[in-house]
This record gives structure tokens, C-alpha cells and sequence, in this order.
């Protein structure tokens, strides 16, 4: 995947729950060619932008381009755990709060 | 008020209404209901109170609340069976915790050794069945430590005594856009225990046809841990609405979905080895998906049928005062609007602006429309109030020895608050009483032929516009010659006295009247049915009593549902308006001259088709006129009245009907007999609401003290 020129796209700190269409936005611009992402500076991802960033995921591959992440921070695979997708360690190591 | 103590009086509120839902829940298993739900719903009360107790650091009832919660849920892991010692112990044991919260509210302690006392029958009843167990698990009750006391699982060792439970939760697009995020929702549910996560991307559109707002991801999470579903239902407190819910306790064999969920997990921990990567994962997620979806397609339609059976009530806790605010000034409108249609009908006369008419008309409708929603927030059920009874039941019946049964009916009938704020004490009353005085001992019931176990019945019903509250007892009756006989010895009544069986019953209702022989803790003390006579004639109701000897006694209090608006009819007498309450009015007709007959020198009856009743022209029973109305040029009222039957009024004529808003004599003015209450009218004058039982007694009175052997005729023509 990584040997095609690839269209980078770097997310925000704060992919907050406004930021769902913006980043649809940005990522439809790119439609059509191989994608890379730096999540390295993500430190919120909420519910609707993972959403979007699935949605994503699965139009690079009815397009047959190569979408990946390059780079991803602490808080972005945490969030990502979190929300069931894997690729990541899940939060299982959590203590119990009685 | 700071808000920290604003919390606390939440806090205590809550206790009253969670103390409520334990004590129903108990009974309910008394009962013999011994499902799931009820168990559960019993234990999260306590769970709840212990959560909020710790929150605030009220170890006593903390404390006891924890050796509580180690019986329930060994109860609810099927550990200890709910017989009747063991649901007798809860009782008290709830019965406690509602002290150990009055104490912590109030600032004073409970009575520590009655609580130590019952915490260790708890513990015992605990250990008991523990140590029968596989493994005896460590009693240990000090303090705040939560050990976990049963064996949950039957097949898992007593250290594992954590429960699972699969959580289904399909946010909804309204769910983000209430600024809630599912993140903040599964990271809570993490702080609850070890979660394993589960997506269904399934419903993800592609980018071009995907809503940003919307909501397509799908989670189910696996949470492991010692969170009681209540726990696990308060993370989606705030998001319940917007999503689809379905928690359920995890089945010890894995089911498809969480061989799904291992598979994924498997997938993700290989891909961890690499730089993380989205894209194979988000792959995965959307190859697995159409896997696990065709089952949870099916199940996900009755899940959410299930949910949305079981629906919260949703609700707001407003300050009392905005609501009484909201109440007057509708009843400012109510009188606004009848004021404004009566001057649109002097103005226009008749047949003129029939448009205007019309409108007033649908106004009038709006607003009373208006007046019933804003009653309806005032209304509560009287559930608050009988849900104290079981325990008065209970320690009444323990003080005097005596098995009773508390039987309750219609506790979900709606009355005005400030009518059920005060019904509390006349039925705590009443019911002290039926045990003291209605029910005979074990021994004398067995005798009779009657089971060992007294009943007592409390029901409460709509009725023609008034609530009417019962209690009645299955004990041995009014002792009538007793009851006479005493009040003869007190000076009550003559001792010539001819009184029908009636009359001897509500004898009990004179003040000063107390039949027990010796006083005791429970109905002595000098407070007497007079008292609730009282107390329930100041809330506009009347009280009587019905009773076959050797069968039971039943009082039955009659209520007004509001106290706030009545419908009445306006009428005219001499020169003033009165308002006589519609629910007293059974017809109101033009006497005859031949159907008035005079009795003795200043009374008069109506004959009524084929009975004679007594006529009280108003006018001179009230002093507004000396001189008698020609019954034959007024209009007569035929109302019920309590105690004399039915009576006809004499009024000059009739105005119409309306109802009126309700402003207090006593509180504005002063008591008068005779007069319930005074209202404001369309032209703004103030008009007098007759109080039907006053007018009437005052008259047999007055009749009384003129003619005393007139009274039983007319008294039982009424009939």
C-alpha cells in the first residue's frame, strides 16, 4: 500500500462532535486517490467523526484506493479501542471502580 | 441554598422515592413474586441508597445498607431463598434503612442497637446459606469494602462473583445532537469494569451518501465486572432517549456475538504488532460485520419492543411554588375569561356577535383546558401515602399483638398534592385504629371462626368528582352498647337517648370520645375520631363509618379532588350570589304548592315524587333575609348532604353553572359556618360558596333546639 503516491491528510486535535462534516468535507476532496492519515495530533475523536472516518474506510475500498494511517497519537488509538476497532490494545487492563 | 445541599435534599428525595420501590418490591415478594425483575428492583433501591449514602458520608446507614445489599443479592443469585422469615427480615430490614436515612436527613442518628440488632440477623441469614455454599466467603462487614458475598454464577468460584453483562447500544442521530457522544458513553461504561467492545459498521454509508449528523455505528460491549445493571443503566441516564438500549446479563456460555467480538479481538491484537492501522482494521470490521448482523438484524427490532415496554417515567422535579404560581395565575385567567364574556354578552345582547360568542366559547374551552393540565401536575397519586401504611401495619400489629394483613386497592388514584399531603394523617389514624379497636387478638378471631390474621383494607376511588378513601377491617364491629354506654358515662348523650344503630356508630366521632379501655401507645393519648373528623372536614370531605357487628367496621372518608377550583352552580339569594357545589346537587326543581307541607311552626317540606325532605330556605339559614321565600316562586336544590340525607334548599333562582376558582374565607377572612369558601365572579364581585353539611347541621340544630321530636322524621325521610 504504501509504494502509491498517496494524498495526505492530516485531522485536527479535536475531532469533536461539530467536526463530522468539515472532516467528511476535507476527505471527500480526496476521493478518487490513495490516502494517507496522520492522526498524530488527534486528542478527541468523537463518535460522529469515527463514524465519518469509517464511512471513509469503506469508500477507499469500493473505490479500490489504498486508504491508511500513518501516524496515530495515544489518544487517537484509545478512542479507537474504545469504540470496538480493533488494530489496537483494548482497554482491558481498566481497574474495576466499584 | 448551596449547591452541595441541593444534592443532599435530591439526594433524600430520591431515598423516599428508592425507600418506596424497595418496600413495594418486598411486599410484592411477600407475595410471592419472586421474578427477576422484582428482585432486582429491590436490590438497586439499596444499592442506590448505599451509593448515595457514601457519597456523602453516612457510614451508620452506609453500613447497614451494605449488610442489606449482601442478603439481596445472594437472594437474587439464587444463593438464599426468599421464604417468609428471610422476606419478614427485609421488611425490617427496610424498615431500618428508611430510619438510617430519616436519622442522616434530620442530623440525629437511628437507634443503633435496633440496627445492629437487625444487621446481624441479616449477617446470619447471609452466612448461613454461605457456608452451606461451596466456599464460605469471608464475612466482612466493616467499613465501605464491597466484598462480594455470593456466588453469582453457580459454575464459577466464590472470587469471581462478577457479573456480565452484554450491552446493546445503537446511539440515535438526536444523541449527538444533544451534545452527547457515544465515546464519553462507552469510556463511562469502561469505568465500570473490563469491557470488550463489539462495532457493527454495517449501516455506515459510503462518504457521498453519509449524513455527518447521522448515527450508523451500532456497539454491543461485553462489561465484566461488579456494576449491578442499575450501574450499568445510570451510564445512559442521560442518553436513553436517543438510543437504542438493550442491557442484558451475559449467559456464562458465549454466544455468537462474542465469538464475533474474540475473533475481532484476535484480529486486533495481531494488528498491534504493526504500526497501528485503521485500514485493515475498519476492513475487518466491514468483512465481519454482514457475519454477525443477519442475527442481530432479527433480535434488534424486539429489543427495542422490549425497551420501549419497560419505559421509565420521565420526569422533572419542579419547585412546588412555580407550580402553585402557574395555578393562580390560571385561576386570575378563569376568572378573566368569565369576566370578559360577560361583558361581551351585556354589550352585545342577544343574538348579536355570534363570532365573538363563539370564540369566548372555544376560549372557555382552552381554559379549562388549561386549569385541568395544570391540576393534573398538582395531582399525585396517593401511593406516597398509603406506601407508609405496611410499616404502621406492621409495628401497630407487633405493639398489640395482633396478625394483621394490609390490604391496599386504587393507590394509583390521583388527587390534588395538598389533599394528599393531608390525607396522611387521618388514614394513619384510622388504620391505628381498625387495629387497635376493630380487630380482636389471634385467640378471640379463633374462636369466632375467623382466620388467626385480621385484615385491613385500604382503597382509595374516584367517585362523582371526590376521592373517597376507605378502611375497613374484618374485626368484631362497633360495640354499640359499649359505645353507648360510654357516652352516656361522659355526658355525650342522654341516658333516655333513642339512637338508631347509625347514630351510636358515629357516636365515635364526638370529641372526647376514646372507647379503649386502658389508653395505649397506639390510639390513646386523647386523640380521638374526632380529630379525624376534623382533619378531614378542613379538607372539605366528610367521614363516616358503616359497621356489622362481629363482621368489621368501614370508615369512608369522601374527598374533594382539588382544592383549588370547583364547578358550582351560581344562584341568587335575596340580594347576594352563592355558589353551591355541583357534586352536592343531585336536581334542582320548582316546588308546587301542594308538594310543600308545613311541619311544626317554622319548618317546611318538599315532597319529592313520593319522599318528604327538609326544606331550608337559605336566605334565613345564612341571615341574609328575615323573611321566608314563597317556596312555590324559588327554585329548590335537592343535595346530598352528609348525615342528613338528602335536604332541599330554597334559593330565589338560578344563574347558571361555572366553575369558580376557590379562595379561602379562613384565610383571607375568617371561618364561617355555613360558608365553605368564596370565589371571585365575572363581574368581579364576591360571591359566598355554600357549604352544604354546614348549612345543614346548623339548621338541624336550630331545629333541634326549637322542636327535638321533629328531628327523626325529617332525619329519615331522607332516605
Amino acid at each position: 500500500m504504501n509504494d502509491h503516491p498517496a494524498d495526505a491528510l492530516r485531522l485536527p486535535a479535536n475531532l469533536g462532535l461539530d467536526q463530522a462534516a468539515p472532516l467528511r468535507e476535507s476527505l471527500l476532496q480526496r476521493r478518487g486517490r490513495p490516502l494517507e492519515i496522520d492522526a498524530g495530533e488527534v486528542e478527541r475523536l468523537s463518535g460522529p467523526c469515527f463514524q465519518v472516518l469509517v464511512s471513509a474506510r469503506k469508500t477507499w475500498t469500493a473505490d479500490g484506493q489504498p486508504l491508511h494511517i500513518a501516524v496515530s497519537s495515544p489518544a487517537f488509538e484509545n478512542a479507537l479501542a474504545l469504540l470496538g476497532a480493533p488494530g489496537l490494545e483494548p482497554t482491558h487492563e481498566k481497574d474495576v471502580v466499584a | 441554598m448551596d449547591p452541595m445541599e441541593a444534592i443532599r435534599v435530591t439526594f433524600f428525595q430520591e431515598c423516599e422515592e428508592l425507600l418506596a420501590q424497595l418496600e413495594e418490591g418486598l411486599l410484592a415478594m411477600e407475595q410471592g413474586e419472586h421474578d427477576a425483575e422484582t428482585i432486582n428492583s429491590v436490590f438497586r433501591a439499596v444499592h442506590s441508597i448505599k451509593g448515595g449514602g457514601g457519597a456523602f458520608g453516612l457510614d451508620p446507614l452506609v453500613r447497614f445498607a451494605h449488610v442489606f445489599e449482601n442478603l439481596l443479592d445472594q437472594i437474587r443469585g439464587g444463593v438464599t431463598e426468599a421464604g417468609h422469615e428471610v422476606i419478614a427480615a427485609l421488611l425490617r430490614a427496610s424498615d431500618m434503612l428508611a430510619d438510617h436515612v430519616s436519622a442522616a436527613r434530620d442530623g440525629g442518628t437511628a437507634d443503633e442497637a435496633r440496627s445492629d440488632a437487625i444487621a446481624a440477623a441479616l449477617v446470619a441469614l447471609t452466612e448461613g446459606e454461605a457456608h452451606g455454599g461451596d466456599e464460605a466467603a469471608p464475612a466482612e462487614f466493616e467499613g465501605l469494602s464491597f466484598t462480594p458475598m455470593t456466588v453469582a454464577l453457580d459454575d464459577e468460584p466464590a472470587g469471581a462473583a462478577q457479573a456480565a453483562w452484554i450491552i446493546r447500544f445503537k446511539p440515535h442521530a438526536s444523541l449527538y445532537n444533544k451534545a452527547n457522544d457515544a465515546v464519553l458513553v462507552l469510556r463511562e461504561l469502561g469505568s465500570l469494569g473490563r469491557i470488550e467492545v463489539e462495532v457493527d459498521a454495517e449501516a455506515v454509508p459510503l462518504l457521498d451518501a453519509m449524513d455527518p449528523e447521522g448515527a450508523y455505528l451500532d456497539w454491543t460491549v461485553r462489561l465484566t465486572g461488579e456494576a449491578d445493571e442499575a450501574a450499568v443503566r445510570e451510564v445512559f441516564s442521560f442518553v436513553d432517549e436517543d438510543c437504542d438500549l438493550d442491557i442484558a446479563a451475559a449467559d456464562a456460555a458465549p454466544d455468537a456475538a462474542i465469538d464475533l467480538l474474540s475473533s475481532l479481538l484476535a484480529i486486533g491484537t495481531a494488528g498491534a504488532e504493526a504500526p497501528p492501522l485503521l485500514a485493515p482494521a475498519i476492513e475487518d470490521i466491514i468483512a465481519a460485520a454482514p457475519a454477525g448482523a443477519p442475527g442481530k438484524a432479527e433480535t434488534a427490532p424486539a429489543k427495542a419492543a422490549e425497551s420501549a415496554a419497560l419505559p421509565a417515567p420521565q420526569t422533572i422535579r419542579v419547585d412546588l411554588e412555580r407550580v402553585d404560581r402557574l395555578i393562580n395565575l390560571v385561576g386570575e385567567l378563569v376568572i378573566n375569561q368569565a369576566m370578559l364574556a360577560q361583558r361581551v354578552m351585556e354589550s352585545s345582547g342577544a343574538g348579536q356577535a355570534s363570532d365573538v360568542n363563539l370564540a369566548l366559547a372555544d376560549l372557555e374551552h382552552l381554559t379549562r383546558g388549561i386549569q385541568d393540565s395544570v391540576m393534573a401536575i398538582r395531582a399525585q397519586p396517593v401511593k406516597s401515602v398509603f406506601q407508609r401504611m405496611p410499616r404502621l401495619v406492621r409495628e401497630v400489629g407487633e405493639a398489640v399483638g395482633k396478625r394483621v394483613r394490609l390490604v391496599t386497592e386504587g393507590e394509583n388514584t390521583e388527587v390534588d398534592k395538598t389533599v394528599v399531603e393531608r390525607l396522611s394523617e387521618p388514614i394513619t389514624h384510622m388504620i391505628r385504629n381498625a387495629i387497635d379497636h376493630g380487630l380482636e387478638s389471634p385467640a378471640d378471631r379463633e374462636a369466632a371462626g375467623k382466620p388467626a390474621e385480621g385484615s385491613v383494607r385500604l382503597t382509595a376511588g374516584h367517585r362523582s368528582g371526590r376521592i373517597v378513601i376507605e378502611v375497613s377491617d374484618d374485626g368484631k364491629g362497633v360495640d354499640r352498647a359499649r359505645v353507648k354506654a360510654k357516652a352516656i358515662e361522659k355526658g355525650l348523650i342522654a341516658a333516655d337517648a333513642v339512637l338508631t344503630d347509625e347514630e351510636i356508630d358515629n357516636l365515635i366521632f364526638l370529641p372526647g370520645f376514646s372507647t379503649a379501655a386502658a389508653i395505649s401507645d397506639i390510639s390513646g393519648r386523647g386523640v380521638g375520631m374526632d380529630v379525624v373528623k376534623k382533619s378531614v372536614q378542613a379538607l372539605g370531605g366528610r367521614i363516616s363509618i358503616s359497621s356489622q357487628p362481629g363482621q368489621g367496621s368501614r370508615f369512608t372518608m369522601s374527598l374533594p379532588l382539588t382544592l383549588a377550583v370547583l364547578d358550582g352552580m351560581v344562584v341568587s339569594v335575596g340580594d347576594q350570589t352563592l355558589v353551591a357545589p355541583l357534586t352536592a346537587i343531585v336536581e334542582s326543581l320548582k316546588p308546587r304548592p301542594e308538594e310543600v307541607r308545613p311541619l311544626g311552626p317554622d319548618n317546611f317540606v318538599l315532597q319529592i315524587r313520593d319522599v318528604y325532605v327538609p326544606l331550608i330556605d337559605i336566605g334565613q339559614a345564612m341571615g341574609f333575609s328575615r323573611t321566608r321565600v314563597d317556596p312555590t316562586e324559588g327554585v329548590a336544590l335537592l343535595v346530598e348532604s352528609e348525615g342528613a340525607g338528602r335536604v332541599a334548599l330554597m334559593v330565589d333562582n338560578i344563574q347558571g353553572q361555572r366553575q369558580v376558582v376557590i379562595k379561602s374565607l379562613e384565610a383571607n377572612y375568617r371561618p364561617t359556618e355555613g360558608v365553605a369558601a368564596a370565589t371571585i365572579l365575572g363581574d368581579g364581585r364576591v360571591a359566598l360558596i355554600l357549604d352544604i353539611d354546614g348549612v345543614v347541621t346548623a339548621n338541624r340544630r336550630v331545629a333541634n333546639r326549637r322542636d327535638p321530636p321533629a328531628r327523626e322524621p325529617l332525619a329519615r325521610t331522607g332516605t
